[in-house]
């Protein structure tokens, strides 16, 4: 995979959801609950959802779930306002209708790779590798 | 009454101990019963793990971390989650691996095309970690190579060498941001 190519433009978005206060619930397992983020973002981003990564996070003294997706697609406007607000709102609704009303539902997008259009050079993208330093042996790539 | 306990608790034993052999399935019973495999001395098997470790082809070969940098960490020499810890991105054709370099000053100033600090800097069970990072406005030499290196420490010290398997490499800068994404495994492990 070559994300630098042209015509391409690749974009990540992270969803954080803070649980706030008592009034939410999470009577599912991990399981049911990426499968259902998947299904939801298939149908935000379109059939190009791609790259998809789940963590939970401590930070700030608090809990958060956080999905990461990773997207390539020209239509998925990261630098767009107007497109980054809507997604938020569909984030939103999605969340507190399965968690409760008082979780905190943050949507940021960024472009990884590609064109800002505006004016400016395209962003470029590289992922790293991770090195295994094995006892004894010779180190190793993940 | 104690002899009546003392026969339920024999009892109890015999039935777990049964269920054990059945949950272990067939091959395990017979293995149970008397049909042995032979077994290697643990140190002939040690012996065996440690060759295959180095007869293992490393996959492409050259991400590695410098012998330096591991004795300045036995040597507390280097803190990977207080220092801070610099990436540099560089041109192979100037910047290449050596095992004998320590400092960042071994490595020629030409060759380094933009540097970073790295954030959010964690250690987890022999995991370095840290956050998503950017060059920004990146202009130079096409570039292969990422350089880790201890910005904290006196004389800067190099930690680590990538240039195998980076997704997006070589990398051409255009004057705009290289984005770069950490291994999910974290940066390395020890």
């Amino acid at each position: 995979m070559n994300p630098n190519g042209q015509n391409q433009l690749w974009s990540k978005w992270t969803t954080k959801i803070r649980f706030h206060g008592k009034g939410f619930s999470m009577a599912t397992t991990k399981d049911v609950l990426v499968s259902n983020y998947r299904k939801f973002a298939r149908k935000l981003f379109g059939s190009s959802a791609g790259a998809f990564e789940f963590k939970t996070v401590r930070e700030n003294g608090g809990q958060y779930l956080v999905f990461v997706l990773r997207i390539e697609d020209l239509d998925i406007t990261p630098q767009d306002p107007a497109y980054v607000s809507w997604i938020s709102e569909q984030s939103e609704f999605f969340f507190k209708h399965a968690f409760g009303p008082s979780v905190v539902v943050t949507v940021t997008g960024e472009i990884m790779a590609g064109s800002r259009q505006d004016g400016s050079p395209s962003d470029q993208w590289i992922i790293l590798p991770s090195i295994r330093d094995l006892m004894g042996g010779p180190d190793a790539n993940v | 009454m104690r002899m009546f306990n003392v026969f339920v608790i024999h009892l109890m034993t015999i039935f777990f101990q049964l269920r054990a052999v059945a949950g272990r399935g067939l091959w395990r019973v017979c293995h149970f019963m008397s049909v042995r495999r032979p077994r290697v001395p643990l140190a002939v098997r040690l012996v065996f793990l440690q060759g295959a470790l180095a007869l293992r082809p490393v996959a492409g070969g050259a991400n590695l971390l410098y012998p330096i940098f591991k004795q300045r960490l036995l040597d507390k020499a280097i803190d990977m989650d207080t220092d801070t810890i610099k990436a540099d991105l560089c041109d192979s054709a100037e910047v290449t691996y050596n095992a004998a370099h320590d400092d960042h000053a071994d490595i020629t100033g030409a060759g380094i095309v933009s540097t970073a600090t790295l954030g959010t800097l964690t250690i987890a069970l022999g995991v370095f970690d840290s956050a998503d990072f950017s060059w920004t406005a990146v202009t130079g030499d096409q570039s292969e190579v990422i350089l880790l290196w201890d910005d904290t420490h006196a004389s800067d010290a190099l930690i680590a060498f990538y240039d195998t398997g980076i997704t997006g490499m070589p990398v051409t800068p255009n004057g705009g941001n290289i984005n770069v994404t950490v291994n999910a495994s974290g940066w390395f492990s020890l």
